[in-house]
């Protein structure tokens, strides 16, 4: 396998026909499709819950129940109280991940989470509501007034440290993502490229398994669970009560 | 004769990194493997609880394993350049050693300290072990910030070798590899003191949780702030041109200088926050310790910031 082969990425160019011919407006086909499997597959595990819980009493609606409930504890031990909001919000980005981050488990997809574009979107979506639920809590000057806490002169370095926050939270997720990416392609690659015994000793000697076990399924829960706690952390953070109100 | 050189160099740059990340993350499951050893026989009961611990915090501590090896996989794929500008890329990729290597290494050994103090935490209070793998999971995810910003800077580097017009230019990318590898010591030094008092004190006094990961959020931004402005003087001297010598030794001295300014900062509020997070784990006068140490840590920064105000007049002076 090439060099060419691992970072070669087909595009499309819908506003190539009205004449704009930037790289910007490029758009990357895997990543779309991909996650757009994503959110198709989502509406239609909400569709077939909603099938399950006619009869409250078998065993899936059981076990969605007791997701809802880990997830809703989660949510009252780190902010302290239940809020619907917060619960919807990080119960929903961590679904996302997840699904993102194993959908290569289906044959000709690729992780949407090992292009930046995706990550960054969802670092910037994860600030812009922790930013916001901050406002809500403490009002305008509230907010405000926590930058230029315990002096004046740190205005600057919290305005940065908040943007280095989004780019440490989107490039964890991206770079793990798509170091999984790239050693599970060479693998195959060093797979198919070799003789008929390479592929019979990949599938008898579990090494298979053991790749996709630990580099997607593994890497990408904990990944989700990283960012999703994160995004909890410091919404909590945000909405926490002031000591001296 | 030189391109054999650069090429050798390139090389045993990668090799080295690899070499780097692999002690330090080794060096760290390591201590963490025989940290659960000893907490399970501590608190044979907890075994359930210990094992969750154990493959959070390895699972965390292999991400600067991964991004080192992506990283030198994607210097390894490259197109290759042909004529004298190979020399000139190849000598860019070798700052992968210090952009991936030296903080790789670094947050392999500091990453270890936090779970070690968590799985003990864990074999005293099993019950309390969700909150104390929260903990754990929040500072050990901070700790890694310097090897994400490090393979930032690799990609910046990856995308910019192959177009570079003098050797000049390979320096300066080496310089702005060498401000964020260097940089970052200081501050995980201290990070990881200050992360092993945390999950220590929270295992301590659970009625202080709330508290206790408030006060961790808040010292580690301002410990992890040294970094911030490695990553800035990095950047900065990355866009500055690099036209005449004299230019570049400006660069590179910019570089060095906000690299070492950031080595005792970064530990001594690192050893500071440590301190007032015992103080937490007793104590009922929360308000005023936390206020304190926030203070004392504001003005630990300052000696960085002044590293950036030397750094500034040394990149954009004529």
């Amino acid at each position: 396998m090439s060099g060419s082969d691992l970072f070669h990425h087909e595009y499309w160019a819908p506003f190539k026909f009205f004449g704009f011919s930037n790289d910007l407006l490029l758009i990357n086909k895997n990543v779309v499709i991909a996650t757009w499997v994503v959110l198709a597959i989502i509406v239609t595990c909400i569709f077939l819950v909603r099938i399950a819980f006619r009869d409250k009493s078998n065993v899936v609606s059981y076990l969605i129940i007791s997701v809802v409930e880990a997830f809703k504890e989660l949510v009252e031990q780190n902010i302290g109280f239940f809020n619907f909001n917060h619960f919807c919000f990080i119960a929903s980005i961590f679904c996302f991940i997840v699904l993102c981050n194993v959908i290569s488990l289906i044959p000709f997809l690729e992780e949407p989470t090992s292009d930046l574009n995706t990550t960054l979107a969802l670092g910037l979506c994860s600030f812009v509501y922790v930013q916001a639920s901050g406002i809500c809590a403490h009002g305008i000057g509230g907010y405000l007034k926590e930058f230029i806490e315990p002096v004046f002169l740190m205005f600057p370095l919290h305005v940065v440290g908040l943007l280095a926050n989004i780019v440490s939270i989107s490039f964890r997720l991206f770079g793990n993502i798509l170091g999984g990416f790239i050693i599970s392609n060479l693998y195959v690659g060093s797979l198919l490229g070799g003789r008929w015994f390479t592929e019979v000793f990949g599938m008898m000697s579990g090494l298979n398994i053991i790749v996709t076990l630990f580099f997607t399924i593994f890497e990408g829960f904990i990944q989700a669970f990283v960012f999703s706690m994160l995004s909890l952390t410091y919404i909590s953070i945000a909405v926490a009560p002031k000591e001296h109100e | 004769m030189i391109v054999e050189a650069a090429i050798l160099l390139k090389t045993m740059a990668l090799i080295a990194t690899l070499i780097l990340v692999i002690v330090g993350v080794a060096f760290g499951q390591l201590r963490i493997g025989k940290a659960a050893l000893i907490a399970h026989d501590m608190q044979p009961q907890a075994q359930s609880a210990i094992a969750r611990t154990t493959i959070i915090s390895m699972g965390i501590s292999e991400t600067a394993c991964i991004l080192a090896l992506t990283g030198i996989i994607m210097v390894l794929f490259k197109q290759p350049v042909v004529g004298v500008q190979e020399v000139f890329a190849n000598i860019a990729y070798s700052s992968i050693v210090f952009a991936l290597g030296i903080s790789g290494l670094c947050v392999g050994f500091c990453s270890c300290l936090p779970a070690q103090t968590a799985l003990y935490s864990v074999a005293r209070q099993p019950f309390f072990a969700n909150k104390i793998i929260n903990v754990m999971l929040i500072t050990m995810s901070i700790i890694q910030t310097p090897v994400i910003f490090g393979f930032v800077i690799t990609l910046l580097i990856s995308l910019q070798a192959s177009t570079l017009a003098s050797v000049n230019e390979a320096y300066k990318l080496c310089a702005a590899a060498w401000c964020v590898g260097i940089g970052s010591i200081g501050p995980l030094v201290g990070q990881g003191l200050f992360a092993q008092s945390a999950c220590f004190v929270v295992g301590l006094n659970r009625k202080n949780y709330t508290q206790i990961l408030t006060f961790a959020l808040l010292s580690q931004t301002l410990i992890e702030t040294p970094i911030i402005i490695a990553l800035l003087v990095s950047i900065l001297v990355f866009s500055a041109p690099a036209v005449t010598t004299a230019k570049l030794i400006a660069l590179i001295a910019a570089a060095v200088c906000q690299s070492i300014c950031n080595f005792m900062p970064g530990i001594a509020s690192g050893r500071t926050s440590a301190t007032a997070c015992r103080q937490l784990g007793g104590a009922n006068n929360t308000a005023s310790v936390t206020g304190v140490s926030l203070l004392a840590q504001g003005l630990l920064d300052t000696f960085a910031i002044y590293g950036l105000l030397v750094s500034i007049l040394l990149i954009y002076g004529s």
